[in-house]
C-alpha cells in the first residue's frame, strides 16, 4: 500500500500558468484549478518550476481540484509529494554475517 | 554493457592444451582463439579454461584431469543491458555469472577505511590547489538537514565560508543557516570543503528531524521543490543585489533520496516522482541545469551487498527520481582501497529514467568530519556525493558555466574517470568509472 496516495483533504502538487512571465497570484493559481483560495496551501505560496514555459507549482487540496479533462484543464496533477530522507550511514551487517 | 560469465564447453584440444600449460606452470603458447565458442559469448583468452570432469555426473580425481576431462569452463563476455538480461544459456550452453569477489566488502557499521588525508592523497588534490583550483568564487549548497559551522571550525581549524543571507530558511525554521545541530547536513558540507577549501558554503536545511524506517530526517519532495525555485531565483531569474549570481558556480549537493517506491505514489500513476520526468521536481532540476547549475546526487545506498534496512531487500533499480535524471550527476561510493562499497547502490536505475547510472564512484566510509562521534567514518554515498560536489566547485575555480554548461562538464568528468579493472565503458557498479578531478582539469585546458 502507497503512503502517499492522494486522500481526501490532503494536499497534492499541481502545476499553474502564469502571464507574461509573472508568476500568478494565488488567486489566479486558485481560478484555474477551480478551487476557493482557501483550498491552497498559502505557506507553500507560488513555486518557481520553470519560468521560460510560465510554469509554477502550489500545494491545493486534491479533493477539491476541478476535474476537468481536454483542451480548458491547462493545469496538471495531482503530482506526489513523497517523502525524503537522507542516504546516511547505511547500518545493517553484511550478507550471510 | 559488458558482463563477464563463466562457460561450460564439452572437451576441446585447445582447451586441454590450455589448462595443462596452466597446471603445469608452463608459458602459454597454445592458442584458445581456436577453440569453438558458442556466438554472442567473447572468449576472454587470458583465462586458463579449467578441468570439470565429468560435469553434473559424479567425477574421479583423474577425470579432473585435462587429459581425461569431459567439460572445461572458461570465461567469456556477453553484451547485456544488466546482469539480470543474461541468458541461461547461450548455444545450448550454460552461463553462469562471473561474480566479482574480494576480500572484504565494507559495510555500514565497518569502521573507518583511511582518512581525509588519504582521500586528498587518492583524489591528487594538491595538484589541483596547485593549478588554483580550490573553489573560490563558487558556491555549494547543502541541501539537507542543516551545517553547524562551530562542528566545522573545531575540526577544519579554520571557519569556512557561510552566505548566511543566500542560505534558505522556511517559516517553519527558527534555527539560523550555520547554527543547525551537528549532523547528517555538517558531514556532507564537511566533504564538500576536502576539495573546494575556498568555495562558499549555503545552508539548504530541507530535511527536519524524524522520518520512515529510523530515519533521523526527513523532508518532503513538495519542499525540496522550494528550495530548488529559491535557487532557481536567486541564481538566474531575480539577479537581486548580492543574490547567487555573483558566484562563479553554483554547485548543488543532494545526498537525499527515497529508499523506497511504497512512498510514492501507485506505479502507473501520472503524478508519481520517482520514475516520472515530469514530476515538477524533476522539472525544475532540469531549468536549473540548464542555467548553469551543476547538481549531483548520491545514488543510494541500497547496494546488494549490504543494502540498508530501508531498502526492505530492493536491489535493483533502486536509483530513483532526481537522483536518476541524465542531467544529474550521480554519484556511487567506494571506499579508499578503491573498491565498491557493498552498500552503494547499483544500476541501471529504475525503468522510465536515465537507465546508466550511477554516472561516477568516489571516496566514502573513512575518517573525517566525525560527525557521528570520534572515530566514526563518513559513510553512506551521502559522503561519496560531496566530495564530488567538492571537486566539481574546484573545477569551476576557472571554468564559468557559460563556457563549459554543466552537461559538458560532467561529459569531461566521465571521459576522465579512472576505470574500473575488468570493465569498458558504463559499469552498474562504478558507472563510468573512478572520479578523477585532475585528469579532468589537465583534459579541459585547466
Amino acid at each position: 500500500m502507497s503512503t502517499c496516495t492522494p486522500t481526501v483533504g490532503a494536499m497534492a502538487l499541481y502545476t499553474v500558468h502564469g502571464e507574461g512571465g509573472q508568476p500568478p497570484s494565488l488567486a489566479s493559481a486558485a481560478a484555474e484549478l477551480g478551487v476557493s483560495l482557501e483550498d491552497l496551501d498559502a505557506a507553500f505560496g507560488v513555486v518557481t518550476v520553470d519560468p521560460p514555459a510560465g510554469l509554477y507549482a502550489v500545494h491545493a487540496r486534491a479533493d477539491r481540484v476541478n476535474a476537468t479533462t481536454g483542451a480548458e484543464r491547462r493545469y496538471r496533477g495531482p503530482y506526489s509529494s513523497p517523502t525524503i530522507v537522507p542516504l546516511d550511514p547505511a547500518r545493517k551487517t553484511r550478507e550471510g554475517d | 554493457m559488458r558482463i563477464p560469465v563463466l562457460v561450460v564447453l564439452p572437451a576441446q584440444d585447445s582447451l586441454r592444451e590450455a589448462a595443462l600449460e596452466a597446471i603445469q606452470h608452463r608459458p602459454p603458447e597454445s592458442s584458445l582463439e581456436s577453440a569453438t565458442v558458442p556466438g554472442g559469448i567473447e572468449l576472454d583468452a587470458s583465462f586458463s579454461p579449467v578441468a570439470l570432469g565429468a560435469g553434473g555426473r559424479e567425477s574421479s580425481l583423474e577425470s579432473l584431469q585435462p587429459e581425461q576431462s569431459e567439460q572445461f569452463v572458461v570465461r567469456g563476455f556477453v553484451e547485456a543491458a544488466a546482469r539480470t538480461d543474461v541468458p541461461a544459456a547461450v548455444g545450448g550452453q550454460r552461463v553462469f555469472c562471473d561474480i566479482p569477489i574480494q576480500p572484504f566488502v565494507t559495510c555500514g557499521n565497518d569502521p573507518p577505511l583511511g582518512d581525509v588525508a588519504l582521500v586528498r592523497q587518492k583524489l591528487r588534490l594538491a595538484a589541483l590547489a596547485a593549478k588554483g583550483l580550490d573553489g573560490s568564487d563558487v558556491a555549494i549548497a547543502i541541501v539537507d538537514n542543516g551545517i553547524d559551522l562551530e562542528h566545522l571550525t573545531t575540526k577544519l581549524g579554520s571557519t569556512p565560508r557561510l552566505d548566511q543571507a543566500n542560505s534558505w530558511s522556511s517559516p517553519a525554521l527558527v534555527t539560523r543557516p550555520g547554527e543547525h545541530a551537528t549532523d547528517h547536513g555538517t558531514m556532507c558540507a564537511y566533504d564538500a570543503l576536502i576539495a573546494a577549501p575556498a568555495a562558499t558554503l549555503l545552508d539548504y536545511p530541507i530535511l527536519t528531524k524524524g522520518g520512515p524506517g529510523g530515519s533521523a530526517a526527513s523532508g518532503t519532495i513538495g519542499t525540496a521543490l522550494q528550495a530548488f525555485s529559491s535557487l532557481l531565483t536567486s541564481w538566474r531569474v531575480a539577479y537581486a543585489p548580492d543574490g547567487l549570481w555573483k558566484y562563479r558556480g553554483l554547485v548543488i549537493s543532494n545526498s537525499w533520496g527515497i529508499y523506497d517506491p511504497d512512498w510514492d505514489f501507485p506505479a502507473g500513476h501520472p503524478g508519481r516522482y520517482i520514475d516520472n520526468p515530469m514530476h515538477p521536481f524533476n522539472q525544475i532540476v532540469r531549468v536549473l541545469a540548464s542555467v548553469g547549475a551543476d547538481i549531483l546526487f548520491a545514488a543510494g545506498n541500497c547496494g546488494a551487498e549490504c543494502a540498508d534496512a530501508r531498502c526492505r531487500g530492493r536491489t535493483l533499480g533502486t536509483i530513483m527520481g532526481a537522483n536518476a535524471l541524465p542531467d544529474v550527476l550521480t554519484i556511487a561510493g567506494c571506499d579508499t582501497s578503491d573498491a565498491r562499497v557493498g552498500y552503494s547502490s547499483q544500476g541501471p536505475s529504475i525503468q522510465g529514467m536515465h537507465r546508466e547510472k550511477p554516472d561516477l564512484t568516489t571516496y566514502t566510509h573513512f575518517l573525517g568530519s566525525e560527525t557521528f562521534g570520534a572515530g566514526t567514518p563518513d559513510s553512506g554515498t551521502s559522503a561519496a556525493c560531496p566530495v564530488a560536489a567538492g571537486c566539481v566547485a574546484a573545477l569551476r575555480t576557472r571554468l564559468p558555466p557559460d563556457t563549459q554548461p554543466p552537461g559538458q562538464l560532467f561529459a569531461q568528468l566521465r571521459a576522465s574517470a579512472a576505470p574500473v579493472p575488468g570493465a569498458t565503458g558504463w559499469n552498474a557498479d562504478y558507472g563510468h568509472g573512478r572520479l578523477d578531478p585532475l585528469a579532468a582539469a589537465n583534459a579541459l585546458g585547466l
